[in-house]
């Protein structure tokens, strides 16, 4: 069966229900819109060419087993497998890095989002918080009062 | 705008795409690494080494990551030890006196201590002083 999705800009992407369904939000909207298959399903924040990106994501990994629990993924019980395919889909630039996480995180598609931020987290190894803030576009919003505080935290952690 | 009679599916879609284009500015000026959720997933997958410096990058990135800095041990509870100082060390804690710790850690019997295991020790010999 086949499930037609539609992209910020109106680019309509016909795509097989499984794959459609490792978006959670899809799966749910599929269950409810039942009756009404002839519409193409609107993607309202997801741009054509991050939406083709995670579609691309999810026809590779469509036979994978689905994980819900959200405390599967913490890395440092149990690192989640990363194949040859997974490492070249992330040689991206960071902004379209950026726009993948967003478009995983609003179409709630879990692997994808989790992988994203891997790749931030790799980005981030032994880096200065200030380095963090250079690179991300980061305010540094604590206060004086906040900062004090975290002075006398650091000590604690050594850092 | 004024609407009249029922609306159909299509102009509904319409509608709704039109709408999200006039906030589109908004939609685009998001940042993924300043939602607390997003962050917290990248927590994740931060070395322990590299936590203290991710933890100070901003608020939402400290509120992300201050669960990781932390952790608890939990002891069966035949096997718990020095239960008086314990709850000292907590009550110290909410007095504010030492690093900030999560709320969860304040019921039951638990310690929370420093993911750096020679830190760790320090933080016990401050439950035998106080």
């Amino acid at each position: 069966m086949k499930v037609t999705l539609e992209s910020s800009d109106g680019q309509v992407f016909t795509v097989d229900k499984e794959v459609a369904e490792l978006s959670v939000i899809i799966k749910e909207m599929l269950v409810i819109e039942q009756a009404n298959q002839d519409h193409p399903i609107p993607l309202l924040n997801v741009g054509a060419v991050e939406l083709a990106k995670v579609i691309e994501y999810c026809e590779h990994h469509r036979n994978d087993p689905t994980i819900d629990d959200d405390e599967d993924y913490d890395s440092r019980k149990k690192p989640i497998e990363m194949d040859d395919w997974d490492k070249q889909f992330t040689i991206v630039n960071k902004e379209m890095m950026f726009e993948l996480i967003l478009a995983a995180n609003s179409m709630q598609v879990k692997p994808l989002l989790h992988l994203g931020c891997r790749y931030a987290a790799d980005i981030v190894k032994r880096m200065s918080p200030t380095e963090i803030r250079d690179l991300f576009q980061i305010d540094d919003d604590f206060t004086p009062e906040e900062q004090d505080k975290i002075e006398w935290e650091k000590q604690w952690t050594k850092l | 705008m004024r609407l009249e009679g029922r609306l159909d599916v299509d102009s509904t879609h319409a509608l709704i795409r039109e709408l999200f284009h006039h906030l589109g500015f908004v939609m685009q000026s998001a940042h993924p690494l300043k939602i607390l959720e997003i962050v917290s997933y990248v927590a994740s997958y931060v070395r322990k080494r590299d936590l203290t410096a991710c933890a100070l990058v901003s608020k939402t990135w400290y509120q992300a990551f201050n669960p990781s800095i932390w952790y608890d041990i939990s002891w069966e509870p035949r096997r718990q030890f020095l239960p008086k100082a314990i709850h000292r060390h907590i009550q110290l804690k909410k007095g504010n006196l030492g690093p900030e710790i999560p709320e969860s850690c304040l019921n039951g019997p638990r310690i929370w201590v420093f993911t750096d295991p020679i830190l760790y020790f320090g933080a016990l010999y401050l439950d035998f002083v106080t």
